[in-house]
C-alpha cells in the first residue's frame, strides 16, 4: 500500500494502523516522491491526498490508470468539495473519504476496495463460525444463513473488518448513519442494532464476539 | 420632508416676511408722500385765495372744502395743519379730512381761510397694499409648486432611480452597484462615494467568506491528526479505565469539533454559491428517501408519521442541497420530539410543512434560524442545522418560517 499524504503525523497514524492490519505500507509526502514510487513499484492500493506539495493528486490518478490499472485508489481529502469527489471518481478512483475520518472507517473502505478489485467482489470474510458473503450480502453462522437488516449487515461487516480493535460509538454511528451524520449524536440507535445483531447470531448458535469496552465502544474479538 | 419642500418652505417663509416688511414700509411711505402732497396743494390753494382776497375779490366758501371767514378782531396770525373728521352732507358720512387753516391779515382785515381735502383712511391703505401682496404671494406659491414639480421630474429623477438601486443592494448577491452618471457635482460625488464603499463592502465580504472557508479547510487536517492519534491511543491494551475515559472525552470533543467544522464549511460553501449543478428533483421522492434514511431514529422514538402529499413539485436544484434541507428539517422534527409523538408532512399550495409534537421551544421564534442557537444549550450539536436550512432556502428564494402552536412545532417552506 502506498500512502500519499503530506502531513507526517497523519501518514504515521495511517501506516501504523494499516501495518497492524497486515498491510505493507509505504509513504510519499510530495507529488514528486509519489510519482517516483508509482513509476518504480506496483501497489495493491494507494491512498491519495489531493492537495500535495508539488502538484494536484488528481493528476496522479491519470498516470496510474495508464501504468497499473489494477491498483485500487482511495482518495482522502481535506476538501469536502463535491466537484473534487465527482472528478476523482470519474478519473477512476474507487472511493473518496473526507478528512477527518475514523481509522476504522478508512480500514473498512480500503478493505471494500480490495475485495472489489482482487476477487471481483467475490470474497467471503470468515470469522470463526461467521461467514460473510460480501457480494450477495449474506451472512452464515455455522453454515446457516441468517437474515439481517441492511444496517445490521453493515455493522457486522464493519466489526469483522476491524476485528480486535476498539470501535468507538462515534465511529460506528457515523458509519451506520451515512448522510444523516447530524443525527448520530444519539447513540441509542446503535444499541438497538447491536442488540438485534447479537440475538440473531446467538439464535443460530453463534458466539457473542461483540464486547463492550468501558464506555468507549465495542470490540469484536475472539472469546 | 423632501429637500425641495424644505428649501421652498424656507424661501416662502422669507418671502412672506419680506413682503410684510415691504407692506409696512409702503404704507408709511405712501401716507407720508400723500399727506405732504396734499398739504402742499392746500397751501398753494390757500395762497391763491389770499391773493384773490388781496385783489378785493370775493371768494365764496364751499364747506367743508373751502371756508373763508372774516374775523372781527386781530388775533395772532398762524398756520395750522391737522387731520380732522367732519360730517360730509354730500357723502352723508363722516370722512377724514386733511385741513390747512390760516389766519392772516389781508388788506387790514383778518381772515381765517380753511381748506380741506378728503384723504384715504389707513384701512384703505391696508386693504389695497395687503391685497396686492397677497396676490403676489399666491403667484409665488404657484410658481414654486410648478418648479418643484419640474425640477423633481428632471433633475432629481436620476437621484431617485439611484436610491432605488441602492435600496435593492444586498451584499450576499455579490453584484456590483452601478449608478447613473450625473452632471450635477453633488450627485456625482455621492454616487462615486456609494460605489466605492459598496465595492469595498463586497470585497471585504468575499474575503471574509473565503477566510471562513479556508480556515475550515485548514482545520480538517489537524483535526484528522487529532482524531486518528486518539483513536490509535484507544487501541492500546494497557489503558486503565480512567485513562481510557479521559482519552475518550478528548476524542468526543474532537469529533464534535469535526462536525462543527463540517457544518461551517457547508454553510460557507452555500454562501459562496459552490453548488451550481442543478437537476430536476421531485420533492416527494427526496422526502421519502430521507424518511427511509432516518427510519431507525423514527422507530427508536416510536414516532407516528403522517404523510399527506396531495400533489408533488419538481424542483430544479442541486440534489445535495435539497437532501440536506429535508434531512435537517426531518432530523429536527425527530430530535425535538418526545417518545410516541408524531410528525406530519404536508404539501399543498406550493408549501411543504413539517409539523411535529415536542416540548415548547425556549428559543425565540425569530432567533431560531440564527447560527449557534440551540434548543438545548448543553447539546453537543453545534446548532447550525436551521441556519444551513435557511441559507439553502435563501439561495433558492424560498421562504422558510417557523410557528409554534402549543406542543406543535410547524416549519413551512414555500417554494
Amino acid at each position: 500500500m502506498l500512502i500519499i499524504e503530506d502531513e507526517q503525523s497523519l501518514l504515521e497514524s495511517i501506516s501504523h494502523y494499516m501495518f497492524s492490519e497486515g498491510y505493507v505500507c509505504e509513504g510519499a509526502k510530495t507529488y514528486f516522491e509519489a510519482e517516483t514510487k508509482l513509476a518504480v513499484y506496483q501497489y495493491e492500493i494507494i491512498l491519495l491526498d489531493i492537495t500535495l506539495p508539488g502538484g494536484n493528486g488528481l493528476d496522479l490518478i491519470n498516470e496510474l490508470k495508464k501504468q497499473h490499472p489494477e491498483t485500487g485508489i482511495l482518495i482522502i481529502s481535506a476538501k469536502n468539495a463535491l466537484d473534487d469527489k465527482i472528478k476523482g471518481l470519474d478519473l477512476g478512483a474507487d472511493d473518496y473519504l473526507c478528512k477527518p475520518f475514523h481509522l476504522a472507517e478508512l480500514n473498512s473502505r480500503i478493505n471494500a476496495v480490495i475485495r472489489r478489485r482482487s476477487f471481483n467482489g467475490r470474497s467471503n470474510l470468515i470469522f470463526n463460525e461467521i461467514e460473510i458473503d460480501t457480494l450477495a450480502k449474506e451472512v452464515m453462522v455455522h453454515n446457516k444463513s441468517i437474515k439481517l437488516t441492511r444496517k445490521e449487515y453493515d455493522l457486522l461487516l464493519y466489526c469483522v473488518v476491524n476485528k480486535k480493535r476498539v470501535l468507538t460509538k462515534e465511529s460506528i454511528a457515523e458509519h451506520l448513519s451515512g448522510d444523516a451524520i447530524d443525527m448520530a449524536d444519539n447513540f441509542d440507535f446503535i444499541y438497538t442494532h447491536i442488540k438485534n445483531l447479537r440475538k440473531k447470531i446467538e439464535q443460530q448458535g453463534g458466539n457473542d464476539y461483540l464486547k463492550t469496552v468501558y464506555g468507549l465502544g465495542y470490540k469484536f474479538s475472539d472469546l | 420632508m423632501k429637500l425641495l419642500q424644505k428649501t421652498n418652505r424656507i424661501y416662502l417663509l422669507f418671502t412672506a416676511v419680506l413682503l410684510c416688511t415691504t407692506g409696512i414700509l409702503l404704507y408709511f411711505i405712501f401716507t407720508r408722500i400723500v399727506k405732504s402732497e396734499i398739504t402742499e396743494k392746500l397751501i398753494i390753494n390757500k395762497e391763491r385765495i389770499s391773493r384773490e382776497l388781496a385783489d378785493g375779490k370775493v371768494v365764496p366758501s364751499l364747506p367743508p372744502v373751502i371756508t373763508v371767514e372774516k374775523l372781527p378782531s386781530i388775533t395772532s396770525f398762524n398756520l395750522i395743519i391737522k387731520d380732522t373728521l367732519i360730517f360730509d352732507p354730500v357723502e352723508n358720512d363722516t370722512e377724514l379730512f386733511h385741513e390747512v387753516t390760516s389766519i392772516e391779515n389781508i388788506n387790514g382785515k383778518t381772515y381765517r381761510i380753511t381748506l380741506r381735502q378728503v384723504i384715504l383712511e389707513p384701512h384703505d391703505y391696508y386693504n389695497s397694499i395687503g391685497f396686492t401682496l397677497l396676490v403676489t404671494m399666491c403667484l409665488l406659491l404657484v410658481c414654486f409648486l410648478f418648479f418643484n414639480w419640474r425640477i423633481s421630474k428632471s433633475i432629481w429623477k436620476p437621484f431617485y432611480e439611484d436610491l432605488e438601486t441602492i435600496k435593492k443592494f444586498a451584499v450576499s448577491d455579490q453584484e456590483k452597484i452601478v449608478l447613473s452618471k450625473s452632471n450635477i457635482t453633488e450627485f456625482r460625488e455621492l454616487n462615486t462615494a456609494v460605489e466605492n464603499f459598496t465595492d469595498k463592502i463586497l470585497s471585504d465580504y468575499r474575503a471574509l467568506k473565503e477566510f471562513t472557508e479556508n480556515a475550515s479547510h485548514e482545520l480538517q487536517t489537524p483535526l484528522a491528526i487529532i482524531n486518528t492519534k486518539l483513536e490509535s491511543f484507544l487501541q492500546s491494551e494497557e489503558l486503565s479505565k480512567e485513562q481510557a475515559d479521559q482519552i475518550h472525552s478528548a476524542y468526543s470533543a474532537a469529533i464534535r469539533l469535526t462536525k462543527l467544522n463540517r457544518s461551517l464549511l457547508l454553510l460557507s460553501r452555500i454562501e459562496n454559491h459552490q453548488f451550481t449543478d442543478t437537476e430536476s428533483v421531485s420533492l416527494k421522492e427526496i422526502v421519502e428517501k430521507q424518511l427511509e434514511n432516518l427510519d431507525e431514529f423514527i422507530k427508536s422514538k416510536q414516532l407516528l408519521v403522517n404523510f399527506h402529499f396531495n400533489s408533488d413539485i419538481t424542483l430544479k436544484v442541486n440534489p445535495f442541497l435539497l437532501d440536506t434541507l429535508v434531512s435537517n428539517l426531518i432530523g429536527n422534527a425527530i430530535k425535538h420530539n418526545y417518545i410516541s409523538g408524531n410528525i406530519t408532512f404536508n404539501f399543498k399550495n406550493n408549501t411543504f410543512s413539517i409539523i411535529n409534537t415536542g416540548q415548547s421551544a425556549p428559543i425565540a421564534t425569530d432567533q431560531l434560524f440564527e447560527r449557534f442557537k440551540k434548543y438545548d444549550q448543553t447539546s453537543a450539536s453545534p446548532g447550525l442545522g436551521l441556519s444551513i436550512s435557511k441559507k439553502i432556502c435563501e439561495l433558492h428564494h424560498w421562504s422558510i418560517s417557523y410557528e409554534q402552536d402549543g406542543e406543535l412545532h410547524i416549519i413551512k417552506v414555500k417554494f
